[in-house]
């Protein structure tokens, strides 16, 4: 197992290199082609001499996770791994866990940057106060945070009536609301067939739950 | 342990601090040639001697505090199934960068003066130098490990390997006790100040006492440290 938590653990006075070869020599990995292996999939095989204490932030996180991947671990943990990063060094730090992926390695993240993890991550696992409050995949998590037509009026039995014979099924009603999942691009036209159908609508709308909004709604952020 | 010896002389040897502390030694045994009460090797090493404890306290405290500071510490102290192996290895290390500059020291005056003089005492002196070295290093050790900071480690250690401040030391204790307590009779620098000028066996002795306690009960302190505190 690999592990980068937070700050890059490196010796500003050394290249990028020396700092891979301490942690081989720790380890007893006596193959240099493994650090440039390394150097290569982070893209830091052009630091040459640079001193890491030269290195932006970006570079020290790519260096940092290159450190992690020391001795090829089968499970890599990383903990803010983008924090204080520019879109550039984001996008850099996103393409490399990407690859890493691909080649078959299983990343845990942790981090707070939701909308960045929603670009790679495949299975979320929702932490509160130290425990876990929900595990999910990805593809469970956005069907429920999919965009919905909410429509508010005082017949809502008759009005799922109408949807129906116009295919839309699924709709859920609470109360005098009616959510109906997808279907967003056809608001206009169920208004309109409503309104035919002399139902009265106080409201309709679009609503999109991000995955923020479901994070906060689970944790209870959202009541402060 | 051996991967983490291995690491940390490969990163001693790419300081530059070693090389500087061993320059400064070199002309720090130069000038000292015109002070020593003889121009003979013993009479330059009871010079000398005193600015190798010094550097031997210096190393260790701005060498393993890098590593807390860099926080370099969180890519192998995790690693170890037990601490105290990191304590290990960095009392293995210091023993190695003593012998090393010990024979720096030793070939400096050796080559700058020419002349043995009494090389009973020299043999003496030099065991007795290299040990409170080496005891001040294990000083620098602990005091690291528990101060975990550059600044008040070094300045702790620059305390306790420095003559100067020895001396300030015991006339401070000695204020504050009427005489009854003098902290620079317990301080290896100071005792190996009265040994330069006493050439007395039982001075050597005591030195040598004096540096096995420094050495044990900073290797035993420092592994219950490292043991019991988080790595931060």
């Amino acid at each position: 197992m690999g592990c980068h938590i937070e700050a890059p653990a490196l010796y500003p006075n050394m290249t990028a290199y020396q700092n891979l070869k301490c942690k081989c020599i720790q380890r007893r990995i006596k193959d240099n082609a493994h650090i440039n292996a390394l150097l290569e999939l982070v893209g830091l095989i052009d630091a040459g001499k640079k001193k890491t204490a030269e290195f932006s932030l970006g570079m020290k996180q790519r260096l940092g996770i290159a450190m992690a991947l020391v001795g090829s671990p089968e499970l890599l943990v990383l903990d803010e791994p983008i924090n204080g990063l520019d879109p550039q060094g984001i996008r850099e730090i996103r393409e490399i866990l990407l690859k890493l992926n691909q080649k078959g390695l299983t990343i845990i993240i942790s981090s707070h940057i939701l909308d960045e993890l929603a670009k790679i991550a495949t299975d979320y696992g929702i932490i509160h106060n130290g425990r876990l409050i929900e595990e999910i995949t990805a593809e469970k998590l956005f069907s429920m945070c999919r965009d919905k037509i909410i429509i508010r009026t005082s017949t809502p039995d008759k009005a799922v009536n109408v949807l129906n014979r116009l295919d839309i099924h699924g709709c859920h009603i609470s109360n005098n609301r009616i959510e109906i999942e997808g279907h967003t691009s056809e608001t206009s036209t169920i208004n309109a067939v409503l309104v035919n159908q002399n139902i009265i609508i106080d409201e309709i709308y679009i609503q999109s739950e991000t995955l923020e909004d479901h994070y906060l709604k689970l944790t209870g952020g959202n009541e402060s | 342990m051996n991967g983490l010896i291995k690491m940390y002389c490969y990163k001693m040897f790419r300081q530059k601090s070693l090389y500087i502390i061993w320059v400064l030694l070199i002309g720090f045994a130069f000038l000292s040639l015109p002070m020593a009460e003889e121009p003979t090797f013993s009479g330059l090493l009871c010079e000398t001697g005193s600015f190798y404890i010094l550097f031997a306290s210096i190393f260790p405290a701005i060498f393993f505090s890098a590593d807390i500071s860099s926080g370099f510490i969180k890519n192998y102290a995790g690693s170890v199934s037990d601490r105290s192996v990191i304590i290990k290895a960095r009392s293995l290390l210091v023993l190695i960068q003593n012998i090393l500059t010990m024979l720096v020291l030793v070939i400096t005056d050796f080559c700058i003066t020419r002349n043995t003089g009494d090389i009973k005492f020299s043999i003496l002196f030099g065991i007795c130098t290299f040990l409170a070295g080496t005891g001040c290093s294990f000083l620098a050790i602990l005091v690291t490990e528990l101060f975990r900071k550059t600044v008040p480690a070094v300045i702790v250690t620059i305390t306790i390997g420095s003559g100067i401040m020895c001396n300030l030391l015991g006339t401070i204790s000695a204020l504050l006790t009427n005489g009854a307590f003098i902290a620079n009779n317990y301080l290896v620098t100071g005792m190996l100040e009265t040994l330069g000028e006493t050439h007395s066996q039982i001075n050597a002795v005591m030195i040598i006492l004096m540096s096995c306690i420094y050495i044990l009960t900073s290797f035993i302190a420092g592994m219950i440290s490292i043991k019991k505190r988080d790595i931060v």
